[in-house]
């Protein structure tokens, strides 16, 4: 975490890297979120940005049409989200496996055409424009504003992911955190002995979805523009798990590590080398690497038993 | 050997005075241009940079000022975009931005070179929400009303069509677009019966195409893009949908349009900023400079997207220049300036600029394809030719000789 | 008034886009019924079967439905080596990394398409195969007649390869227990690659035929590779004539609801009977058990 502190000093403040690394800790704040539902209870979602972009929409709605603060509209998106999480979950929980994270996955592409179609609330695939951003804050004698890239904006975002960091900590040292790796492990076994296990999912979805909410909501207020496709796009869904794989599911830091890792890497490395034609390397190194390293680079072995259950 | 002294003292001023000269008409112009080259938008940005490099090489040329060009891909990401232009302004400090290519990203990047003080034109992104905030800065070559006027003039006093059916794609554009041609054609009194909104990556057109031909529709109007018009030209033809005219918005004609589509392109109507032959009397020369210039680097014919490209590199660095003055002292504000006292003349028709930074002069050309060629047929001012009406490319042979307007 | 025949038609017309999708769909549903494996680079198989297949037409005038066996081995040759070289090796680890890694893959060769063919659009027209023909006022091109036609061929012909052939025979053991399969002296690894290699032929087979009733451009995969998956989870694992029938509902079902309501709520049906496939009754319309 100090590192994520850092940053800005080493790179002295410079806009342009602030720009950079903002979408890569909003991005590393929802990879920690989805490995709590994926790397700590086990249920895998492919459809995290589904949560992106509702907490995205609804704390813009809320700012732009019933006048509330962004601050609050924050708050009020991340709890959005884990409701409509628990609409889809609750049913959903009684699928397992890849099932369930197709579901998620269907749940993001209906929530996006709702999106698309409720003109009325949501300006349609028009997109809303000029959201306001995070006003400023009074800070005694300081007026911290909050204008696009300038570091203030890292600032809160590093500061919701810390946020979300010490959430998943507190979470999983917990009793439910322990009964979420009992359910990880055999669900019917951890049913067995006890352990509510619909509840236990159920708080990790929230949690997750949660978490990814409020970022959304992050993410729209320093954009400023949202469109369906934006909000919901498959970015959301995908990269945080290539993320969480990249950094190791197995810690709460790895995904957000491996989330920063990634950005960096097709930032500063390939798009230098290559103007056009440097996504092709990343997909290959994406690649090399899951061969390579398949366990991530600070996560544990995940091998498969002959019963393809996972330990 | 007095003689001799003076020859070289002559010499050495001589030598001083071109030495000062050049290294004042040598200061160079830093150019900053941001278009997607990866990603959905990535067809489009690759052939606006295009455009913009042989701009800048043209201005070398002409100007005899070197243009250090840096351009940077925005990955079709409105998080990138501001990146971009993080970079250009504040690490490179070019002294302007041109490119851009899309509402979603060009609105958060004019924000961040509003922030930069820094000149932003761009081609790409017609929404007219773009300029509501009135940055000084924000200039742009075309916008969404100069097409919707095209369209609706066009179906109105030209082909005199009563009934006309419009689909549109439901991005922002195209659905925008879409709404201003309604509300100008219901209030000339023409009926608009069909009005639908279609998603992008539609693939069978025939249940809406259908309810075109259940109403009687004269004229289909398609807003949309290149996969839209091949998917709606290829399942109106099987249908064989008894329709006079079909009319899509930009894209239409392009080279690889008529590469594509082949004998389906024949007799579509399209809106333009330009196409190739379409230049003003007073800028044929221009026109025919600029696409030898293209096919000589490209191997190819430039698009309109390339000539848009190339005509924002050329009109943002003479504004430089001419901020610059003399001495080459570029300034943003100087830059402002010159760019809001322009008034030319150019391949697409007068450039001038309002106080929001929307092309004053702006209207499109409406054209037919015919026998691979864009022949322009509204604003009559503007019209190389006649339009073939009824017309459309799935006609019999017969059918064909219809009426000439 | 929405007239019969217009109703006809749009039924017509979704049947046979149905019967297509359930064509691009094979390769995947196929590789994930009998190796749990989700090729998420599907859908860049098929279209570079459907490159292929326009460079064919374009620079050599060779028809398409003549380029197809030279797309489908294009693209099963791809999936092999993608198979032998990466997929094989992690074969034993988590599920997750070999979707990951199918993903790298689906990136790598998206932005390779636009390295190597830009970023154009590529329509695969050839007039003889556009004209329609029309039978009591309605109609359809030659094109889709034999896009229909060979759709149900391959459908066919997978299955009785799968039923009747022994290779077919040692694929579904494997897919059923593969150690017993081991046990009974089927070369385990061999039966993964093939299979592999033939959801790769699947897909490479339809990219000319996506060409010739659409478009292909280096974005298109990404489309293919959803449309797949939700027609995969309706049809369920287990039944390629239940696919068929699943794409023909999906197909009938979105050309109707454009018909009766809006052009907007096109996609929208398919992703709700998705998600109400996937709650109520998740093994499928037709499946055999999860």
């Amino acid at each position: 975490m100090g590192i994520v502190l850092a940053i800005p000093f080493m790179l002295s403040f410079d806009p342009y890297y602030i720009s950079i690394f903002i979408p890569a800790i909003i991005l590393g704040a929802v990879s920690i979120a989805w490995n709590l539902l994926a790397g700590i209870c086990g249920q895998v979602s492919f459809g995290h940005a589904a949560f992106f972009g509702i907490g995205a929409y609804a704390s813009a709605i809320l700012v732009m049409k019933a006048d509330w603060s962004p601050y609050f509209a924050i708050l009020a998106a991340g709890l959005c989200g884990a409701l409509s999480s628990l609409i889809i979950g609750l049913p959903a929980f009684r699928l397992r496996g890849a099932y369930f994270a197709l579901l998620i996955l269907g749940f993001a592409e209906v929530m996006k055409l709702l999106a698309m179609n409720l003109t009325w609330l949501t300006e349609g695939s028009q997109g809303i424009f000029n959201i306001p951003s995070l006003p400023p804050i009074q800070l005694g004698g300081l007026n911290l504003e909050f204008f696009i890239s300038r570091t203030t904006n890292y600032y809160v975002a590093s500061f919701l992911m810390f946020v979300i960091y010490l959430a998943v900590y507190f979470l999983r040292w917990s009793n439910t955190g322990l009964a979420m790796a009992a359910v990880h492990g055999n669900e019917d076994t951890a049913a067995g002995i006890g352990v509510p296990v619909v509840r236990t999912k159920a708080i990790a979805l929230a949690v997750s979805a949660l978490c990814t909410s409020m970022m959304g909501a992050f993410y729209a207020h320093y954009i400023r523009f949202l469109s369906p496709d934006s909000a919901f796009d498959a970015y959301w869904s995908v990269m945080p798990i290539v993320g969480s794989l990249f950094g190791g599911m197995t810690t709460i830091i790895g995904p957000m590590a491996g989330a920063l890792v990634i950005t960096s890497v097709d930032e500063f490395l390939f798009k230098r080398l290559f103007e056009t034609g440097h996504k092709m390397f990343f997909g290959l190194l994406l690649v090399l690497v899951i061969v390579w390293a398949p366990s991530g680079l600070l996560g544990n072995r995940i091998r498969k038993t002959a019963h393809g259950a996972e330990e | 050997m007095k003689m001799t002294r003076a020859i070289v003292g002559c010499v050495i001023v001589f030598i001083l005075i071109v030495w000062l000269v050049a290294a004042h008409a040598a200061a160079p112009i830093k150019l900053g241009a941001h278009a997607p080259q990866t990603g959905a938008l990535a067809k489009h940005g690759i052939e606006q940079i295009k455009g913009i490099r042989l701009g800048a090489e043209q201005f070398e040329k002409d100007s005899g000022i070197k243009v250090e060009l840096k351009v940077y891909d925005d990955e079709s990401d409105p998080q990138k975009a501001i990146s971009a232009v993080e970079k250009l302004a504040g690490v490179d400090h070019v002294n302007a931005i041109v490119g851009g290519y899309g509402s979603n990203l060009v609105g958060p990047a004019s924000e961040a070179a509003e922030r930069y003080d820094t000149p932003y034109l761009i081609t790409g992104a017609v929404d007219t929400k773009l300029s509501v905030k009135k940055f000084k800065n924000f200039f742009r070559l075309n916008y969404m009303p100069g097409y919707a006027a095209a369209q609706s003039g066009a179906i109105k006093d030209l082909l005199g069509a009563k009934k006309v059916g419009i689909l549109y794609n439901s991005l922002s554009a195209t659905a925008e677009i879409a709404e201003a041609v309604k509300s100008q054609l219901t209030a000339a009194g023409l009926a608009v019966p069909v009005f639908e909104k279609f998603e992008k990556g539609t693939t069978n057109f025939k249940p809406i195409l259908l309810k075109l031909r259940d109403a009687g529709c004269e004229v289909l109007l398609v807003e949309g893009y290149f996969p839209d018009y091949v998917g709606t030209l290829k399942d109106a033809k099987i249908l064989n949908l008894p329709i006079k005219a079909y009319i899509g918005a930009w894209g239409i004609g392009t080279p690889d349009f008529i590469r594509e589509l082949g004998p389906l392109s024949e007799f579509t109507y399209g809106t333009s900023v330009w196409e190739i032959g379409t230049a003003p009397k007073e800028a044929k020369e221009q026109e025919a400079a600029v696409v030898a210039g293209y096919k000589t680097k490209y191997n190819e014919e430039p698009s309109y997207i390339g000539m848009l490209g190339y005509l924002s590199a050329k009109v943002m660095l003479d504004a430089i220049k001419e901020g610059g003055g003399e001495s080459g002292a570029y300034g943003p504000e100087k830059t402002r300036k010159a760019l809001r006292e322009l008034d030319v003349m150019s391949p697409m028709g007068r450039i001038a600029f309002d106080e929001k930074g929307d092309p004053k002069y702006f209207v499109a050309i409406l054209f037919q394809t015919q026998k691979g060629n864009q022949v322009v047929v509204y604003p009559k001012d503007r019209s190389t030719g006649q339009a073939q009406y009824p017309g459309v490319p799935w006609m019999k042979g017969d059918e064909k000789a219809g009426v000439s307007r | 008034m929405i007239s019969l025949a217009s109703i006809a038609q749009s039924f017509l017309s979704g049947l046979a886009e149905g019967v297509d999708y359930s064509l691009y769909c094979l390769g995947l549903a196929f590789v994930f019924g009998i190796m749990r494996i989700i090729n998420l680079a599907h859908g860049e198989f098929l279209v570079l079967g459907g490159y292929v297949a326009y460079w064919l037409l374009v620079i050599w005038g060779v028809n398409p439905i003549l380029a197809m066996p030279v797309a489908a081995a294009t693209a099963g040759g791809t999936a092999f080596l993608s198979y032998r070289i990466f997929l094989q090796r992690i074969r034993t680890t988590s599920d997750l990394n070999t979707l990951i890694l199918t993903f790298g893959l689906s990136v790598f060769l998206a932005n390779l398409f636009i390295e190597c063919w830009t970023a154009d659009i590529r329509n695969i027209g050839v007039d003889w195969l556009e004209h329609p023909v029309a039978l009591y006022g309605i109609y359809m091109s030659v094109g889709e007649i034999f896009t229909l036609v060979i759709s149900l061929v391959a459908v066919f012909s997978l299955h009785f390869f799968l039923t009747r052939s022994k290779t077919g025979l040692a694929i579904r053991v494997t897919a059923i227990d593969r150690d017993a399969a081991g046990l009974a002296g089927i070369n385990v690894n061999r039966v993964d690659l093939m299979a592999f290699s033939i959801g790769g032929v699947l897909a490479g087979l339809s990219g000319p035929l996506l060409g010739m009733v659409s478009h292909i451009s280096p974005g298109a995969g990404l489309a293919v590779t959803i449309k797949a998956f939700i027609l995969t989870v309706l049809a369920g694992v287990g039944s390629l004539l239940g696919l068929v029938v699943a794409g023909m509902i999906l197909g009938v079902g979105e050309a109707l609801t454009v018909t009766f309501t809006n052009a907007s709520y096109r996609e929208l049906f398919g992703f709700t009977l998705f998600l109400m496939i996937l709650l109520i009754r998740p093994r499928g319309l037709f499946g055999k058990g999860l």
